[in-house]
C-alpha cells in the first residue's frame, strides 16, 4: 500500500513544530499498517526522532538561509511529500530559495567546540538518511530523504 | 496548529545554577534559552547543570545556545553537565557530539551532586 501526504510550509520558524508534528503523525500512521504488513516494518521512538530532527534541522535551514532578504522570505514556497511506500519511507523537500546542496557542506566540530559556535552542526542530522538532492529547472531545491523500514 | 514552547526554571546559588528546561528547543524557542543562559551568566555563574527530564525534543540550534555557554563557562574555568536526558535528545546530542564535551548524569540529583 502506497501513501502520499504533502504539507505547504511559509517561511516562519513558527512552521516547525508543526511539520515534525506532521512527520510524527504520518510515521505513527504508516507504522500502525506495516505491522500488519511485515512483523519486522515500522520505526522505534529513536529512529523516527532522527526523521523528525533531519526534516526540522533541513526546513530550518531553508528559512534561515535560503532567502536573501525579508521580501524573497515572504514569497518562500516550501512542499514537504512524504511517501510510504512498502520498502520505505521517503520525505521530499522542495523550495524556491537560492540554490544549495545541503549534503555538499561538511560541518567541521573541532571548530564549532573550540570557538563555541551557535550553528554549524544542523546538517549533521541528514547523515542518519539516505539522502540526495538536486537543482530542477524550475529552479527548486529538492531534497530527499529515504529511511528504510526495519532497517537498524 | 499551537506554537512550540519552552520552559525554564532556574536556581542560582552562588556561582552554581541549576535549570530545568521543559518542552521543545527548536530553531523558533532557542532564542528564550539563550537569553535566560546569558542572564545567569551575568549573574557570575560558573557552573551550570542543566536537566532535561521533561525536554522532549532539541535541534541544533539549541545545541548551539548550550553550546556557546559551555565555551563561556569554561573559558572561567567552570564546567557544565547534562541530566535526565530522554533517549531520543540524548540519541540528537550524541550525534552533534555535545555528550563528549559535557559530564551526562542521570537524574537531577546526581548532577547535582557533582557541581
Amino acid at each position: 500500500m502506497r501513501t502520499e501526504i504533502a504539507l505547504k510550509i511559509s517561511g516562519d520558524l513558527n512552521e516547525l513544530k508543526g511539520v515534525r508534528d506532521a512527520v510524527r503523525a504520518f510515521l505513527d500512521s504508516t507504522k500502525h499498517i506495516d505491522i500488519g504488513e511485515d512483523v519486522n516494518a515500522g520505526l522505534d521512538s529513536v529512529a523516527q526522532s532522527r526523521i523528525i530532527l533531519a526534516i526540522d534541522e533541513a526546513v530550518a535551514n531553508i528559512v534561515e538561509h535560503g532567502f536573501a532578504d525579508a521580501s524573497a522570505l515572504a514569497s518562500a514556497q516550501i512542499q514537504l511529500t512524504m511517501r510510504k511506500e512498502p520498502r520505505l519511507v521517503e520525505f521530499e523537500i522542495c523550495d524556491n530559495g537560492m540554490p544549495f546542496n545541503p549534503l555538499e557542506k561538511k560541518p567541521d566540530t573541532e571548530l564549532y567546540y573550540e570557538e563555541g559556535l551557535e550553528n554549524g552542526l544542523g546538517l549533521l542530522a541528514l547523515q542518519t538518511l539516505d539522502c540526495s538532492y538536486r537543482r530542477s529547472d524550475q529552479k527548486q531545491n529538492i531534497l530527499v530523504l529515504r529511511r528504510e523500514w526495519g532497517k537498524k | 496548529m499551537a506554537d512550540a514552547q519552552i520552559q525554564i526554571n532556574d536556581r542560582v546559588n552562588g556561582k552554581k545554577a541549576i535549570l530545568e528546561i521543559a518542552g521543545e528547543l527548536d530553531a523558533k524557542t532557542t532564542p528564550a534559552l539563550k537569553a535566560k543562559l546569558d542572564e545567569i551568566l551575568a549573574k557570575g555563574v560558573d557552573s551550570m547543570l542543566i536537566d532535561m527530564a521533561r525536554l522532549t525534543y532539541i535541534a541544533s540550534a539549541g545545541c548551539g545556545a548550550l553550546n556557546a555557554t559551555l565555551k563561556t563557562l569554561k573559558d572561567k574555568g567552570g564546567k557544565m553537565a547534562l541530566s535526565s536526558l530522554t533517549k531520543e535528545v540524548r540519541d540528537t546530542m550524541d550525534l552533534m557530539y555535545f555528550t563528549k564535551r559535557v559530564a551526562v548524569y542521570g537524574n537531577l540529583a546526581e548532577g547535582e551532586k557533582s557541581l
